[in-house]
């Protein structure tokens, strides 16, 4: 696996030189976790404003009502 | 790119890059990378890094962050101001945290072809009386009609010169053909 030439790498500039060293399994395994905590979160924030917008539709407040109203016929 | 005989002179006084700002090194990605370090090699007072990256996540949206001599540890404040379209909004750490939030780049939802970039300075890097600080901003399409347009601000509350500034991703890697240029300026 560590030759794999698709596998990241870690990028070390000192000057001139430029090195280039392989994340390990264990590298992998701990940005996959991180990706998807990532993506969870994002999905999270997502749904949330989602369930915003539907609290504010649903409102029975008649000034919230108008505003909605409002809102659709100039979307 | 500029010897380390041209480093040392550009970093004396009476030299013309005590005035200007001295590329020290310019490194185009060959591979995906999940960390670029750069290593001080010399003591300038502030380190400038002017960016071109994407992250290969799936996601629309990453930060781009840093961290001061590869700690890791829970001593980065940010505050960013970012715009999405025509919505403006603002976010901080709140309390220190394991990263600088220096810019935003984009993932592979985004339209074929689009790339992110953006810049930021590292403040202080020469001395250790007080915190080092930074500033950076970034823009990105991700669509034609889905942007963002951001200001950053970061400070490290750790006493101590700045040997290395290493950058990442919240998710992913930084594509293939990214492209990270560091200056340093008196």
């Amino acid at each position: 696996m560590r030759d794999d030439p698709h596998r990241p790498v870690h990028v070390f500039i000192d000057g001139d030189t430029v090195r280039m060293v392989p994340l390990t399994d264990e590298e992998i395994t701990e940005q996959a976790r991180r990706d998807r905590d990532h993506d969870e979160q994002e999905k999270a924030a997502l749904a949330a404003r989602a369930d915003d917008l539907a609290t504010i539709t649903a409102s029975e407040d008649p000034v919230i009502q108008a505003l909605v109203r409002y809102l659709r016929l100039n979307a | 790119m500029a010897s380390q005989l041209e480093l040392y002179l550009a970093s004396q006084n009476g030299y013309l890059g005590t005035v200007l700002p001295q590329l020290v090194s310019t490194t185009t990605l060959a591979a995906p990378a999940a960390t670029v370090t750069y290593t001080v090699t010399v003591p300038y007072n502030r380190i400038w890094c002017v960016w071109r990256a994407n992250s290969s996540n799936a996601s629309t949206v990453q930060s781009l962050e840093a961290r001061i001599n590869g700690a890791a540890t829970s001593s980065y404040l940010w505050q960013d101001f970012q715009a999405n379209n025509a919505t403006l909004t603002g976010a901080s750490s709140g309390a220190l945290t394991t990263s600088m939030i220096l810019g935003t780049v984009t993932g592979t939802t985004s339209t074929a072809n689009f790339f992110s970039s953006g810049d930021f300075l590292i403040d202080g890097a020469n001395q250790s009386a007080t915190y080092v600080t930074a500033q950076g901003k970034s823009g990105n399409f991700i669509t034609a009609t889905n942007t963002n347009l951001g200001v950053f601000t970061s400070q490290y509350d750790v006493l101590g010169v700045v040997t290395s500034v290493t950058l990442l991703l919240s998710a992913g890697n930084f594509v293939a053909g990214s492209q990270f240029s560091f200056y340093g300026l008196n």
